[in-house]
């Protein structure tokens, strides 16, 4: 049925949790780009009807007499049309109009929808792969691989280049109100620091890492009391575990 | 939304800055939001008038100040360029100094550094998240635009080209050529371009007095004393925030 398409995309974009994406649907997306254009070849087909049809039986009011042109707002115009023709002495070729102006209306605006649920789709979809990306430090190589398999290509291009914006906006703010370190950008913005120091235990061996105050070799299953900054985004992508002393 | 419970509690992030001002339930039981509502305190009007000296702020305080607002407000508010690069000179400063000092004391001034770090960080990432909702109103209307700093505008620019790339990309190129924009207004006057809500409901508390207040053209003004708290329209108050009168909680 009409518009069917577009609702199974819009419920999709519903599905879209916090921690959970699905499968980006390319051919429901092909579906209803395909729908759009059939439904904009068929509103050219009646526009072509009823401006050959204006002209040649010599109907009485203007305004559908005037030749309807292609834009958005068509249906506007044809509304306005419409409710004037109510209003007088309608002929036959009249109502064949008003038909065929009832039916562009319907279909302009399963148009207009259809391109809505599009955009709210992908919309949802960049909402959660950017504040995905932020939970990553921003780093698109640290985005797992089941999810990546889930995303258009696309959307891996966009990740990329939303990471590289960023990455420009940060060296952009850095060098100019901080030139001699760092923001530390990235670091975990949820909540304020409470603590210069806080304990992990690693998870995965990571090996030898350089803090200020020296070499730390991370072994699993060892405990360590460090600084929070030297090993955040160790943290972050699962290789220490943070053990809240309170 | 439980106004009465919203009532109670501690409002500010800070709050030294409101020890004697006691928030109490309001009695009133009315939830419409066109009625600002007051919660009352319990500070004399002698207090008050002693207060109004300690209008110099440090930077920090400053930065605190309009990184709660940027954090309640619906809109983008003025960017804060100077006081942010004083305050990481001062950490600059800080830094340097720390090296000399035993390790106890060397601990505490990172410990603060880190502290200022995340303000900075925190008040910069709002402003990208509002920038990110509605970056294309905010590039196209000047007295936004003026509001951003230049980084922040060219980071605006390329967020609104990147999220058209991708949509014509994923599927706009596909659709019929006049379906192909992305800032028009349909038939039933739905905008493309988002806008923030201005209407929507804050708290607010004031910090100097302003005196009688038009809230709503069709109600009494209303007694704005210094330290009083209402929760009302932004679009009412946000010239009063402009000018620093109040702030948001």
């Amino acid at each position: 049925m009409l518009g069917d398409e577009a609702f199974r995309l819009a419920k999709e974009a519903k599905d879209i949790t916090p921690d959970h994406i699905p499968a980006y649907n390319e051919e429901q997306v092909r579906l209803v780009t395909q729908e759009t254009r059939y439904l904009w070849t068929r509103i050219e087909e009646m526009i072509a009807s009823l401006n050959s049809s204006a002209s040649q039986g010599q109907v009485s009011q203007q305004s559908s007499a005037q030749p309807v042109t292609l834009s958005s707002q068509t249906y506007n115009t044809q509304r306005y049309s419409q409710q004037q023709n109510t209003m007088e002495h309608i002929s036959d070729s009249q109502l064949e109009a008003n038909n065929i102006n009832g039916q562009t209306a319907l279909y302009f605006l399963t148009l207009s929808r259809n391109k809505r649920c599009l955009l709210a789709y992908h919309h949802r979809r960049t909402q959660f792969l950017r504040s995905l990306l932020w939970t990553l430090h921003l780093a698109p190589s640290l985005v797992p691989g089941d999810l990546s398999t889930r995303l258009s290509p696309e959307e891996q291009n966009y990740i990329r280049e939303y990471a590289r914006l960023n990455s420009v906006y940060r060296d952009a703010v850095e060098s100019q109100i901080y030139p001699n370190d760092s923001l530390d950008w990235v670091a975990d913005g949820e909540l304020p620091p409470r603590d210069l120091l806080i304990e992990v235990r690693v998870v995965k061996d990571c090996g030898e890492i350089v803090t200020e105050n020296g070499v730390v070799n991370l072994q699993a299953g060892t405990q360590h009391y460090l600084h929070r900054s030297d090993i955040e985004h160790l943290i972050t992508i699962g290789y220490l575990e943070h053990i809240n002393s309170c | 939304m439980d106004t009465e419970n919203m009532y109670e509690g501690n409002f500010g992030p800070n709050p030294d800055h409101h020890e004697s001002s006691t928030a109490v339930p309001a009695s009133s039981q009315k939830t419409q939001l066109s009625d600002a509502m007051e919660v009352e305190d319990n500070r004399s009007a002698e207090e008050d008038e002693e207060d109004e000296e300690d209008v110099m702020e440090d930077d920090f305080s400053m930065l605190m100040r309009a990184w709660t607002n940027e954090r309640s407000a619906p809109d983008i508010l003025e960017y804060e360029g100077a006081t942010i690069e004083n305050l990481m000179e001062l950490v600059d400063f800080q830094l340097q100094k720390m090296k000399s000092q035993p390790a106890l004391v060397a601990n505490i001034l990172k410990m603060d550094v880190d502290r200022v770090k995340y303000l900075v960080r925190s008040y910069l990432r709002t402003r990208l998240s509002k920038i990110e909702q509605h970056a294309r109103h905010y590039v196209n209307e000047p007295t936004y635009s003026e509001r951003l700093s230049q980084n922040e505008l060219d980071y605006a620019k390329g967020f609104i080209g990147l999220e058209e790339k991708h949509v014509r990309k994923s599927f706009l190129d596909q659709l019929p050529p006049h379906l192909r924009t992305v800032d028009e207004v349909s038939g039933e006057g739905l905008e493309m371009v988002t806008k923030p809500d201005l209407d929507s409901a804050v708290f607010c508390r004031v910090r100097s007095t302003v005196g009688e207040f038009q809230f709503e053209a069709s109600e009494d003004p209303i007694a704005m004393k210094r330290n009083n708290v209402f929760i009302t329209r932004y679009s009412i108050i946000c010239n009063l925030l402009e000018d620093g009168k109040v702030e948001l909680l």
